[in-house]
């Protein structure tokens, strides 16, 4: 009896949830977690693994996620790259947004490198920063905003209202502008080409995406009239 | 348990310590510690290393705990160790196998006068960012020039198959063999990807000098230039034996220089196929005279065998040794011409989607293949040994390619060489990203 009855309200949960995203399309939340937010995530980090748990660690008492497959407890293992896959990703092709990023690296190591050996002086050779992993984790950093406008009607008036960035938000935009901007360049060259210059113009505090952050940035200046409309 | 029975079982622990770590482990390190000096196997023998020192040091505790503690710290200790990767040996004719698993530095005038076509695309790209082109001498190529050293130059030319999985180094132990065929003044008559013929040719046009074959001026043009920069040193007083006629105004004839072909070919595009064998016969006539010795090298070979992307005026496709290019080049790698030797490697990308499953020579090369080849020294190309790849893995260090801190650490590189197999190609894939 139990089973048709889940199927039941979980049909009538769907139904609601569509109802309610077509005439409230602000409120209702699209992607549910699968899990009891009384879950915890996992650790996949091995020296992590390794400290021992003390008594009232709640590790000890609360169910644990089980890990998804790119969660891998290898020593190359970054968790914002893994994120940045997701975003390059498109139509669920994973492997392939993953060769992307790998071959982005490449890429980066190739440009930075060649101009490493190259250079002739250890100063310059020091000014030069070869690991693509900081690049990327800079490049990203960089491109993080700090305030972000949300919409905000006021006597009939929507007004674009500055609003400090949460984390996950700041991580999202920059991803987001990063991966986008190669896509508004030329079509023909690869996106790995095209994501490694430009992850080496945000590095440099340079490029389209560092200019799309500091043109919210100035919206958000204009807008600081508006800012009281927050609460 | 008494205090006697404690003191013999841990006896028997320290024994089984002592024969778990210090034996096999201060073996192969010792093999592998840095040493300035050139022969580094005596100075390893003098180091002594300071994971046999702790190990020492750990019989005389009395504790299983600590002992297990010191031990394992000691071993941590113990690999990171910086290994052997490079030799000063850059001539091929002097290497041995004393310097297997090391890379050495080919000079920069010889890659532009052999490899001006010819080395795997990703590793040109890696070598222009290293700065430097290196091979690593491994056991495939050194037991064929090894072959090639002690060769009875009178005998048919021999033949050798180099075969192995795909990104084992089959192209770069070629490439090592050629160079080694530069440096000992052979003739090299290499042929970097024939494949290419077949799948891509330039332009196809009917044969002047047989009807029935199809040439490929523009691949014959590429050759004879390559040609010339590899030979041009070996090649500047050898004269043709007989004349020959390319049109009623242009001949070539008796006593005039072998180069001259070469550079009517490149003006007159149109016999430049022709003029490719004029060269390979009277080459193979020269070396009779033993004046000089030939080197024939061709890096999938059985695309010689197979069909090609052509189609006759009656819309079928064509094989590729109707290519007058393929067939003067099949007549080659015949042994029915002596003062010269023959190395060619298989590949199942030079085969059709379909015939790729094998990597073994007969299957690669068909029956035909096989019988216009036989008899052959096959000779395997493996993956990575454990050295190789640590070398390898070394060598990137050094060339600042590998940037992450995890690959500094022996677990780093455990999982480098697990993730890759040991597979040279895919290690470089591997290691691309890091």
């Amino acid at each position: 009896m139990a089973a048709p009855c889940r199927n039941c309200s979980s049909l009538i949960s769907k139904f609601h949830s569509l109802a309610l995203r077509q005439f409230l399309p602000v409120v209702t939340q699209v992607r549910n977690s699968q899990y009891n937010p009384y879950f915890m995530e996992p650790i996949v980090d091995k020296k992590q693994l390794e400290q021992p748990l003390d008594e009232s660690n709640p590790r000890r008492f609360r169910p644990i996620k089980a890990a998804k497959t790119e969660q891998v407890s290898s020593s190359y293992f970054d968790p914002l790259a893994q994120k940045f896959i997701n975003r390059i990703m498109k139509d669920g092709r994973k492997s392939l947004a993953r060769d992307i990023l790998e071959k982005t690296f490449e890429n980066i190591k190739h440009i930075q490198v060649e101009k490493y050996n190259k250079a002739t002086t250890p100063e310059q050779r020091a000014a030069i920063e070869c690991n693509p992993q900081a690049i990327f984790t800079q490049a990203v950093e960089n491109c993080k905003p700090v305030l972000v406008t949300t919409k905000i009607v006021k006597g009939g008036v929507t007004y674009q209202v500055p609003v400090p960035c949460k984390p996950n938000y700041q991580l999202f935009k920059a991803s987001k502008w990063l991966v986008e901007s190669c896509r508004d360049k030329e079509r023909k060259i690869p996106m790995e080409k095209k994501l490694a210059w430009e992850l080496l113009e945000a590095y440099n505090n340079e490029g389209k995406s560092i200019r799309k952050k500091q043109e919210l940035h100035r919206l958000c200046e204009a807008n600081r009239a508006y800012s009281h409309f927050r609460w | 348990m008494d205090a006697s029975m404690r003191a013999v079982r841990c006896g028997k622990t320290l024994r089984l310590f002592s024969a778990l770590f210090s034996r096999p482990k201060t073996h192969d390190i010792a093999s592998n510690v840095y040493s300035t000096s050139a022969c580094f196997k005596s100075a390893s023998a003098k180091q002594q290393h300071p994971h046999v020192q702790s190990l020492s040091s750990c019989r005389q505790m009395s504790n299983l705990a600590e002992q297990f503690k010191a031990a394992t710290a000691a071993k941590r200790q113990a690999v990171n160790v910086q290994t052997v990767f490079r030799t000063q040996e850059g001539d091929p004719t002097k290497q041995s196998t004393a310097q297997e698993g090391l890379f050495y530095t080919v000079p920069e005038e010889d890659v532009t006068r052999i490899f001006q076509k010819g080395l795997p695309p990703h590793f040109t790209r890696q070598a222009k960012t290293f700065a430097e082109t290196s091979f690593m001498v491994r056991k495939p190529a050194l037991q064929v020039i090894e072959y090639l050293k002690h060769l009875n130059l009178d005998h048919p030319a021999p033949r050798f198959v180099l075969y192995g999985k795909r990104g084992s180094g089959r192209t770069l132990s070629l490439a090592h063999v050629l160079h080694f065929g530069l440096r000992d003044n052979w003739v090299l008559l290499y042929l970097p990807w024939p494949c290419d013929w077949n799948k891509w040719p330039h332009e196809v046009s009917p044969s002047p000098y047989k009807s029935g074959r199809m040439d490929l001026p523009i691949e014959a043009a590429e050759w004879l230039v390559s040609f010339k920069a590899q030979n041009a040193h070996l090649l500047k007083d050898i004269r043709l034996s007989q004349s020959y006629v390319w049109t009623k105004r242009e001949t070539a004839d008796e006593g005039s220089l072998l180069l001259d072909v070469v550079d009517f070919g490149l003006n007159r595009m149109k016999f430049a196929t022709d003029c490719v064998g004029v060269i390979l016969k009277e080459l193979r006539k020269q070396a009779a005279m033993h004046k000089i010795k030939l080197l024939v090298a061709v890096d999938g070979v059985n695309a010689f065998w197979n069909q090609t992307s052509v189609k006759n005026l009656e819309r079928e496709f064509l094989m590729a040794d109707q290519f007058s290019l393929v067939h003067n080049f099949k007549k080659m790698l015949l042994s029915n011409w002596t003062h010269g030797a023959i190395v060619c490697t298989v590949d199942a990308e030079a085969n059709a989607v379909t015939r790729r499953e094998q990597t073994t020579p007969y299957y690669l090369l068909g029956k035909e293949g096989f019988e216009w080849l036989d008899p052959f020294v096959p000779v395997h190309v493996p993956d990575y040994t454990e050295k190789e790849a640590y070398s390898c893995i070394e060598y990137y260090l050094d060339r600042n390619w590998i940037q992450h801190e995890a690959a500094q650490t022996e677990e780093g590189k455990k999982e480098l060489i697990f993730l890759s197999n040991k597979n040279p190609f895919q290690l470089m894939r591997v290691c691309a990203a890091k």
